[in-house]
């Protein structure tokens, strides 16, 4: 399927998927999520893929890590409470430098919450779910075409990295029907593969920028995979010092080189009164508010955020500076308003709603007038 | 037939001696997966050991070639994705009663359900070994150990029954005492098409044995040898004698078609 398309934002995500070279796909019904894998059981098998539903979204993540190793692009699609079960083994895939992704649709609320309807409350969950100190990666579209985009751009951070991706959509956006144009081809980038002497060979030895070469299972180099601490070669070990490696490698690799992760976007003026950054479902009222606040004399620039994780601190910083007021505008209490600020933006204020109601553009532009009072002066 | 000396193409021979307590048959299993492998002239890096979490589940630092070690109890949900990735290969999952019988039943069902075509083994040692000798769902009744002082309440889990009755396409049970009937089972188990399970009864002379008095590694082979019977004898026992026994031999075994054939059929009919 190539052109333009109508398209709602989860099938985005599952043809985003498909053109990155995804042939796997295990899940386990949730919504607002349930079209991923819907429209993967129909599309995979005619690609020579599989799509198989599991027992549940621990068997899910499971599968998708085994089907990786063994050579296939993998993904999962899931909701909140999928993303609870699956979270010890989102850290053995970091561990173990596994690729693959896991678009996670946000719904309302902790717990099972309000099962249709959407949040942007797992921003925390993304980034601290697992235990034990790592890194991850986290990308939250804002439209249908970010959801192709971002999904695409998912795996292939995954395979550069080799590490476990997740987009963050929500509810809104994963049943909005926009226009989404899909190229004949898409850049891909595919994992590298090991070379050389097979006898000695190392597939946890840290190659170009960090990141290790292991082969697949069934190549001719032996893969070691496990989740305990393991040296090079993959045998565990106790090893403090192995240990301690090991775990900084898989927070640097990833951490050295965010410059290579999709950048913040900003709209508006040069040196705008008011800052809003924002993501997701939330950006998209905020660049609405931006343009309806114009004509009443305002000057608000919008901060788009793609990557949430890790968290563009410096580019964030940097596009603040310009600004006197920051708000945060966001469906949680707060989660990405503790970054801003942990940036230095101190200053920073909070918009945030918990109660599946979207945050609407005139919403932002009363806040705005109200809270920052000099912005209107 | 290749020698049996073969299996040292398997065996990360720098990596011994192994860190299992003498007397446990975690090595009599290893050894006859690997015999299994060689056998059925299996090539190296076709093979792919998946092991769980536990006593048993540290084979894979013995063994060279592919392997991976994932979390408590997932072997079988892991081994499914890299079977459905590259059906090629022979994934062997090996894992203890507690990773594969408690945390991982639901794994175990289904991809007996689904027919994977992957081979499952298990060794049973009646108890949870690598954290110190608690009761696992395995572990008969009455049974002291570490979490039952007084004894286990509740019945031991019979994972062949559950197996084969899910619709696995080979079930069997032996010991490490009948070391070459498991051996043969483990064959079958890899020989088969779809999902294939041999449990094999070992001795934790550490734990299990010594909680329940049961004496040396050699007092528990022996110990093995009595308790065990052959599936027609068992069925013949009384309830009362049957719980004083455990049964060994074929339970299942039927050719029908692995979930990945069925499901290639199916894509094409569509």
């Amino acid at each position: 399927m190539t052109g333009n398309q109508f398209l709602q934002g989860n099938e985005a995500c599952t043809y985003g998927g498909l053109a990155a070279g995804a042939l796997f796909f295990a899940g386990y019904p949730i919504s607002p999520a349930t079209e991923i894998a819907e429209l993967c059981s129909n599309l995979l098998p005619a690609k020579g893929g599989v799509f198989i539903q599991m027992e549940d979204e621990i068997a899910s993540i499971a599968a998708v890590i085994g089907a990786s190793l063994g050579g296939m692009k993998a993904f999962t699609a899931t909701s909140g409470p999928g993303l609870s079960l699956m979270q010890e083994n989102i850290g053995l895939a970091i561990m173990a430098e596994v690729p693959c992704v896991i678009i996670n649709v946000q719904r309302f609320g902790l717990s099972t919450g309000i099962a249709t309807q959407p949040g942007q409350s797992d921003i925390m969950a993304t980034r601290w779910g697992t235990h034990g100190d790592h890194s991850i990666i986290a990308l939250a579209p804002s439209s249908v075409q970010e959801c192709f985009d971002l999904t695409v751009e998912a795996f292939n951070l995954a395979e550069r990295f080799r590490t476990p991706v997740v987009v963050l959509t929500d509810a809104v956006i994963a049943h909005l029907r926009e226009s989404v144009y899909i190229p004949e081809q898409v850049k891909i980038i595919n994992r590298t593969r090991p070379s050389g002497p097979v006898e000695g060979y190392r597939p946890y030895a840290p190659g170009e920028n960090l990141v290790p070469v292991p082969p697949n299972f069934g190549d001719e180099y032996i893969l070691r995979v496990t989740g305990l601490v393991h040296d090079e070669y993959g045998y565990s070990s106790d090893n403090p010092d192995v240990g301690g490696q090991l775990v900084n490698r898989l927070i640097d690799k990833i951490e050295n080189y965010t410059r290579e992760l999709p950048q913040p976007e900003y709209t508006g003026p040069e040196n705008p009164d008011v800052i809003i950054i924002s993501y997701g479902i939330s950006a998209r009222s905020a660049l609405a508010a931006a343009r309806r606040i114009r004509c009443q004399g305002i000057s608000l620039g919008v901060l788009k955020l793609k990557t949430i994780w890790p968290f563009p601190e410096q580019a964030v910083a940097k596009i603040c500076a310009r600004a006197p007021r920051v708000v945060v505008a966001e469906m949680n209490k707060g989660q990405i308003l503790r970054e801003v600020k942990a940036a230095g933006i101190t200053r920073a204020i909070g918009l945030n709603r918990t109660d599946t109601r979207v945050i609407m553009p005139g919403e932002i532009i009363s806040y705005v007038k109200e809270r920052c009072a000099c912005a209107t002066g | 037939m290749q020698p049996v000396k073969d299996i040292n193409q398997y065996l990360a021979q720098h990596k011994l001696p192994h860190m299992w307590c003498p007397g446990c048959g975690n090595g009599l299993i290893l050894k006859q997966l690997l015999t299994g492998l060689a056998e059925l002239q299996i090539a190296r890096e076709k093979a792919v050991l998946v092991s769980g979490i536990g006593c048993s589940g540290r084979a894979g630092d013995y063994v060279n070639f592919h392997r991976f070690q994932g979390t408590h109890g997932r072997a079988i949900a892991f081994a499914t994705g890299i079977h459905l990735a590259n059906p090629r290969l022979t994934v062997v999952c090996l894992m203890g009663d507690g990773d594969c019988g408690a945390i991982g039943l639901s794994h175990l069902i289904h991809a007996a359900r689904r027919n994977i075509n992957i081979t499952a083994i298990v060794a049973n040692n009646l108890n949870y070994g690598m954290t110190g000798g608690q009761y696992s769902p395995s572990t008969p009744d009455a049974s002291v150990t570490s979490t039952s002082r007084p004894g286990k309440v509740g019945d031991a889990l019979d994972l062949c029954s559950l197996t084969a009755s899910a619709g696995a396409g080979y079930v069997a049970r032996s010991t490490v005492y009948h070391i070459f009937e498991a051996q043969k089972m483990i064959r079958e188990a890899l020989k088969t098409g779809g999902f294939g399970l041999v449990e094999i009864l070992t001795p934790c002379p550490t734990y299990f044995g010594r909680y329940n008095k049961l004496g040396s590694a050699v007092d528990m082979m022996e110990w093995l040898k009595k308790k065990t019977v052959p599936l027609d004898r068992f069925r013949q026992m009384n309830e009362r004698q049957q719980q004083e026994h455990f049964w060994r031999g074929v339970l299942a075994k039927h050719d029908k078609p692995d979930f990945l054939s069925r499901y290639r059929d199916r894509g094409i009919n569509q």
